[in-house]
């Protein structure tokens, strides 16, 4: 009787000290310093630190919105939903400059003489946006000095 | 051959009448309003959110949380729906700073009487268009 008790209380034990550990555990997991997944990606320090943020596909979707005469205002407005403050640097990298017809909004040259400007996403956005909604990226990215 | 309702008869109309409880029926009712205010309000009360330690600090005092609220809860109650005031004081917060705008927002009244009173998001959900609320998102997105 004395053994099984003995043998109960190693084990009541044992349960103890592995929920301690597991409660130290994930104290640590959560101690201020991951500062991942928060999902408005305004912070210091960006969210997907690891790299799992796609730039070139962010700038193609982008573009792809913009490129024909007539824009997707809501798809654009989407893409910079998941662009945060330091990913825009890299968006606006692989945007680089692209040929854009100031007259007509798209990429359409009907001068054989000469090429169509190269333009950046900034002069692109400004170009196609409503001033309120270009007037919010700005906001949003103004630290960046690009927009 | 005349059928006669019962219920008719004055004496048993008064002989039923007599063994409603109608005090005590009265009083439940009466029970019935108060826990279903009760209730009610209870349910509507403000539900705070909590900061997530896992996530950055906020990057906003909470007196500066509790200004921008009120220059927002101004915003939008005033001429027009203050769009533009709303998305110079959102912008930049982090998930942790909403939640402190949230909270010194509390649930606000509208300009509306005997509207109830409203969370912040509820406030947006009913000022701004999907456009508005689409720039808004860009600005401090997964929060509303």
């Amino acid at each position: 009787m004395k053994a099984e008790n003995d043998n109960n209380l190693k084990v009541g034990i044992g349960i103890a000290a592995a929920l301690a550990v597991g409660i130290l555990l994930i104290k640590k997991s959560d101690n201020g310093t991951g500062y991942g997944n928060d999902p408005t990606g305004n912070n210091a320090y960006p969210s997907d630190i690891n790299g799992s943020f796609n730039a070139k596909d962010a700038a193609e979707k982008l573009y792809n919105a913009m490129r024909e005469s007539g824009t997707d205002e809501k798809a654009i407005m989407q893409v910079f939903q998941t662009v945060s403050v330091q990913n825009f640097i890299k968006v606006y990298a692989a945007f680089g400059k692209r040929s854009y017809n100031d007259q007509l909004g798209n990429q359409y040259n009907f001068n054989p003489f000469f090429n169509l400007p190269l333009h950046n996403l900034s002069y692109w956005l400004k170009s196609e946006l409503s001033g309120s909604s270009f007037e919010t990226l700005r906001i949003k990215y103004k630290t960046t000095n690009l927009i | 051959m005349k059928t006669k309702d019962k219920l008719g008869n004055p004496a048993v109309v008064a002989a039923i009448g007599s063994q409603i409880p109608w005090a005590w029926l009265f009083k439940v009712g009466i029970g019935c309003v108060i826990v279903y205010n009760v209730a009610g309000s209870f349910k509507k009360r403000f539900q705070s959110l909590s900061e997530v330690s896992g996530y950055q600090t906020a990057n906003i005092s909470i007196g500066a949380a509790k200004v921008k609220a009120d220059i927002i809860h101004q915003a939008m109650r005033g001429f027009g729906n203050g769009f533009t005031v709303v998305r110079e004081n959102i912008a930049g917060l982090n998930y942790n700073g909403w939640v402190r705008l949230y909270n010194a927002f509390g649930n606000r009244p509208d300009n509306i009487p005997l509207s109830e009173d409203k969370t912040l998001s509820e406030w947006f959900q009913s000022e701004f268009s999907n456009n508005e609320l689409s720039e808004l998102r860009v600005l401090i997105p997964g929060v509303f």
